[in-house]
């Protein structure tokens, strides 16, 4: 990593590079996004080494899957997508189970006024104290911005079931402000 | 006061930008992962190439194809001696690949008229050992048109159709399957539990047939019952 790496004027000119299997220009896009893309992966798989895991097997399949990026949208946004993919994969694998359908939603109350006012790492804290099935679903809309049928298509539940459990899960969060004193 | 889509927003701003420490040696993990793909997808693609060669010669087997009749009567060609009875008319014979020596005679012994192209036909195919047939598709398709080319065929092979045996291997894996069928129904018929999945493992048209063999089996068994009784 200390290794000094030789700058790639534009992002087409290093995404070319890279589909060329240019190992430098592979090296330089890690060090550019690693950072970035770990702090998503673990935002889904609170486990350390499982989370360096799947952003490694997530750079493998950016790597690999080049070719299909077309450049219509942000290079980022589109790692971004893959490692979502991927830790969502990486959950089913660990038979963590996806929440089950319950169609019923809860009827909640207005955030606390405390939730505005958190810190970066209070957040991550709240975030992670949740359930993997209610986590997921929180992450997937409120923080990536997937609409509940996309959530619904990724996870091959129902559109109620994520409309519920992400209901749950913001009744889940306010109760642990409580809890954790923040 | 707030909703829970402004905290979220909120929530979502803070996080977009947050990046992680990365691990010392990550990159070199990723390195080695990278140069080790290609080989490891190599072998992918062949298993999958043998998985669908398999597929295909199992369903190959399986079916009895006509070209695979039209092969038996040319083996029986190539072996027989057995003098010639009927002298009716040849029209088409196999196509025959042979020594310079023996083509003429042959080609003289085609045009020849019925009565007289017996004996000869029958003496050009005992002299020329080294012959082999190559197909019999021309007679085939001739006899479809007219029936004068179903002589031929009685001409240079006595042996009628049915008496056409399907190939050992062929014999043998019906037989075995039949049996393992026969073992199954009579186990059910016992109140035995029967892994009939286990029957159908590898045979995806076995699927379809095994019910209609089970009938068939039954019925069969039905009627030597009846038959017994009335005696």
């Amino acid at each position: 990593m200390n290794k000094r790496l030789p700058p790639f004027t534009s992002e087409t000119e290093l995404i070319a590079a890279c589909r060329n299997n240019n190992r430098q220009a592979q090296q330089f896009l890690f060090q550019k996004m690693a950072g970035k893309m770990l702090s998503v992966v673990k935002r889904y798989i609170t486990n350390t080494s499982e989370a360096e895991d799947t952003l490694m097997e997530g750079f493998v399949k950016v790597f690999s899957k080049l070719d299909q990026y077309q450049g219509g949208g942000s290079f980022e946004g589109w790692i971004r997508k893959i490692m979502v993919n991927e830790a969502l994969m990486s959950i089913r694998k660990n038979k963590d189970r996806f929440p089950v359908d319950i169609d019923v939603a809860f009827d909640l109350a207005h955030p606390d006024e405390t939730l505005m006012q958190l810190g970066l790492q209070e957040i991550e804290a709240l975030i992670a104290t949740l359930p993997t099935g209610y986590r997921t679903i929180f992450n997937l809309y409120a923080i990536e911005g997937y609409s509940h049928a996309e959530i619904a298509d990724l996870l091959a539940i129902s559109e109620g079931t994520s409309k519920s459990q992400l209901s749950r899960a913001r009744a889940l969060l306010q109760n642990q402000l409580i809890t954790l004193q923040l | 006061m707030k909703n829970w889509n402004s905290v979220e927003e909120k929530w979502r701003e803070q996080l977009q930008n947050k990046s992680e420490d990365i691990p010392e040696g990550l990159w070199s993990r990723l390195e080695e992962r990278l140069e080790e793909k290609p080989t490891r997808r190599f072998p992918i693609y062949w298993a999958a190439a043998a998985m669908l060669l398999l597929a295909l010669g199992l369903s190959w087997n399986w079916n009895t194809a006509p070209e695979e009749e039209a092969a038996e009567v040319t083996h029986v060609i190539e072996k027989t001696e057995v003098p010639l009875e009927k002298d009716e008319t040849p029209v088409s014979e196999p196509l025959i690949v042979q020594n310079k020596t023996t083509e003429s005679t042959l080609a003289k012994a085609s045009l020849q008229p019925a009565s007289d192209v017996a004996a000869p036909i029958a003496s050009v195919i005992e002299e020329s050992t080294k012959e082999e047939v190559v197909a019999t598709v021309p007679v085939i398709e001739k006899r479809e048109e007219s029936p004068e080319i179903v002589t031929v065929r009685l001409d240079i092979d006595p042996i009628v159709e049915e008496d056409v045996k399907p190939t050992f291997t062929q014999q043998k894996r019906r037989k075995s399957l039949f049996g393992k069928i026969v073992g199954e129904i009579r186990q059910a018929l016992d109140g035995e539990p029967v892994n009939w999945q286990k029957l159908k493992e590898g045979n995806p048209a076995f699927e379809n047939r095994i019910h209609t063999v089970a009938n068939t089996y039954v019925k069969t068994e039905e009627n030597l019952k009846r038959t017994l009784q009335l005696q």
